[in-house]
């Protein structure tokens, strides 16, 4: 048996354990505390940004591919599924409002094939048929059923000129809140026999290594790399989030070095006997150190496996639940991202290195000898 | 020679005046024999077992122990692990470790593995069985300073160094305490420094000295 790990554990978890006083239950409360609390909103950020994947991959694939060759994405027997499209800017007119949008055409087999639009009906769509987004029907009042023109967007509404319009019929309205694409996105299939001798682009969905060699990383791009603006922005949050809650966890550290202070003159008299019986100063140090790390790895990792624990109940029973109106899924997401529990608890090591070692520094030696003989 | 002093001096700053505490202490001691001091208090006895035992320094003097001079070490923490056993008035035993732990922090501190057919010798010889694994706050006093008695001889220490063993103990206990002192010296032929007020335990010394003026006296 270790004498140093034994003796700190000993000094840590007396017979009375309340001896270890007010300080040692601040210290871990803190420690616990800010750990959980990582950890939790870690794991709520990650869920929210997982369901923004999702919901993004719905409408966008995996990969869009820029100017390609479809023969020959076709013409590879791979184990991804591809979508070309065409996408334009129009305006669109109703009741006097006016609406600018993005439509998008693709082949009618890929609309429930390859996207997943929740839409409300699955009815098939057809050439002139066009699928709306729910707050765009709401905003310009446009229900199922209802035929709608759009304006070409590079005339001016104002020009004498006769503006070219196309018609549509509303087929279907599909949700999405993703970046605010139901508002402007809009879907409609190609006219087979007229195909436009332009595509926009292949969006892709599984897995594309197969691509990756043959295409630069500016014409097979990632869905989130397409938009960059919004997982940058949920990157950064992750990140203040995560040192603002360290906060907690280097002030609970202060109070450690309180717990070490404390410890350390309570035990001078066990020290001095440790001291005459061979120890060195070195060990005796170690002891104080032991101890910290003890009481707040303890803390540290109790406070993890609570989070854990809730995160895991969450995911299982959903009993945080949503309003999906408002956040487009009925129960709290959360997900365990264990490199960010590693860094964590790489950070809480250095930072709890530092504070217990800091009274250690700074601690006067006693000699054992007064100690001793003064029968303290 | 297990331990030979020479021209041992300390004296303590006690603000101005100086305090010569030990003035020119001199003497030998062979291995496996009992040295008895006695002093009136306050002439320095435990002073010169602190010495002896590498807790304090001297001001000038050598103390050679196992024919190797102190000055030679840096660190005197190794002497006292494996060189020296200490008992002291009070047991001095650590409260949170339970009597086998505190009986065998000598070996742990020297990473030594604990022989345990020895171990279960010495509960058997200071007749402390069925107490291994209890506390020091549930003994009784006797029990503490029988407990602290093996912590000292658990690393075969050359020299055990005893300040006021029996100070604290009734009669009883003191009587006990003797006879195993001399049972240790003659079972295991164990060195003793003992420092005591107490006439019994004086006795038993084969070398008697007294502590006086800073003087060591033969008797
Ligand atoms: N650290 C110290 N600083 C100053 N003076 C000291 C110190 N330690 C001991 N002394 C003094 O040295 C003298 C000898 O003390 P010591 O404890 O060695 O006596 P002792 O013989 O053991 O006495 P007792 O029989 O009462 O235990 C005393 O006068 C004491 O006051
Ligand atoms: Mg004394």
């Amino acid at each position: 048996m270790n004498i140093i790990f034994l003796v700190a554990k000993r000094f840590l978890i007396s017979r009375n354990l309340l001896e270890g006083g007010m300080i040692n239950i601040v210290s871990f409360l803190g420690l616990f505390i800010g750990a959980a609390s990582i950890v939790l909103s870690l794991a709520v950020l990650n869920g929210f940004q997982d369901v923004l994947g999702n919901e993004t991959k719905k409408i966008y694939g995996d990969y869009i591919l820029l100017d390609s060759d479809e023969d020959f994405i076709g013409s590879i027997n791979n184990n991804f599924q591809y979508s070309p499209f065409y996408e334009e800017e129009f305006f669109i007119l109703n009741n006097k409002k006016q609406s600018l949008v993005k439509l998008k055409t693709i082949f009618s087999d890929k609309i429930d094939n390859f996207y997943d639009l929740n839409r409300s009906n699955d009815i098939p769509i057809n050439k002139n048929d066009i699928i709306i987004g729910n707050s765009l029907s709401e905003r310009m009042n446009i229900s199922i059923g209802d035929s709608i023109s759009i304006y070409d967007t590079n005339i001016s509404i104002n020009s004498l000129t006769v503006m070219k319009d196309q018609q549509f019929f509303v087929k279907d309205i599909y949700q999405n809140r993703i970046l605010r694409s139901d508002e402007f996105l809009v879907f409609s299939v190609f006219d087979e026999e007229n195909l436009p001798n332009k595509l926009s682009g292949i969006e892709l969905l599984g897995n594309v290594d197969i691509l990756k060699e043959k295409y630069s990383k500016d014409k097979l791009i990632s869905w989130q790399d397409r938009n960059r603006q919004l997982f940058d922005a949920t990157e950064i949050e992750k990140k203040i989030t995560f040192f603002t809650l360290f906060l907690i966890i280097i002030v609970a550290s202060f109070n450690l070095s309180s717990s070490i202070v404390q410890i350390s003159t309570k035990k001078t008299r066990e020290m001095a006997i440790l001291n005459a019986f061979g120890m060195n100063e070195r060990s005796m140090s170690m002891i104080f150190l032991v101890y910290g790390y003890l009481l707040s790895l303890t803390a540290i990792v109790c406070g993890i496996l609570s989070a854990l624990l809730i995160v895991i109940m969450q995911n299982q029973f959903g009993f945080i639940i949503l309003n999906p109106e408002f956040y487009l899924i009925d129960k709290l997401p959360m997900e365990i991202s264990f490199k960010e529990i590693s860094i964590l608890l790489s950070f809480s090591i250095i930072i709890i290195g530092i504070f217990v070692s800091l009274p250690l520094l700074l601690m006067r030696k006693t000699n054992p000898i007064i100690l001793i003989n003064k029968n303290i | 020679m297990i331990l030979s002093v020479k021209n041992l001096k300390k004296s303590y700053n006690d603000g101005e005046t100086k305090l010569e505490v030990l003035k020119d202490i001199s003497f030998d001691l062979k291995k496996g024999s009992i040295l008895t001091i006695k002093g009136p208090s306050g002439s320095g006895k435990s002073t010169l077992l602190s010495l002896l035992g590498t807790l304090d320094t001297q001001d000038s003097g050598d103390i050679i122990i196992n024919d190797k001079n102190l000055d030679e070490y840096d660190d005197f923490s190794e002497i006292r692990n494996n060189h020296i056993g200490f008992i002291f008035q009070f047991h001095n035993l650590i409260s949170e470790l339970n009597v086998t732990e505190n009986v065998c922090v000598p070996a742990f501190i020297s990473n030594k593995a604990i022989d345990h057919n020895f171990l279960d010798t010495l509960f058997e010889y200071f007749q402390l069985t069925n107490k291994e694994n209890a506390f020091p706050l549930d003994l009784s006093g006797g029990e503490k300073q029988r407990v602290s008695v093996m912590r000292a001889i658990i690393n075969k220490p050359s020299i055990i160094i005893a300040d006021e063993p029996t100070g604290n103990l009734d009669e009883k206990n003191a009587l006990k305490l003797i006879d195993l002192f001399k049972k240790l010296n003659k079972d295991f032929g164990l060195t003793f420094i003992i420092a005591t007020h107490d006439n019994k335990v004086f006795d038993i010394g084969h070398q008697k000295m007294e502590l006086s003026d800073g003087k060591l006296l033969n008797l």
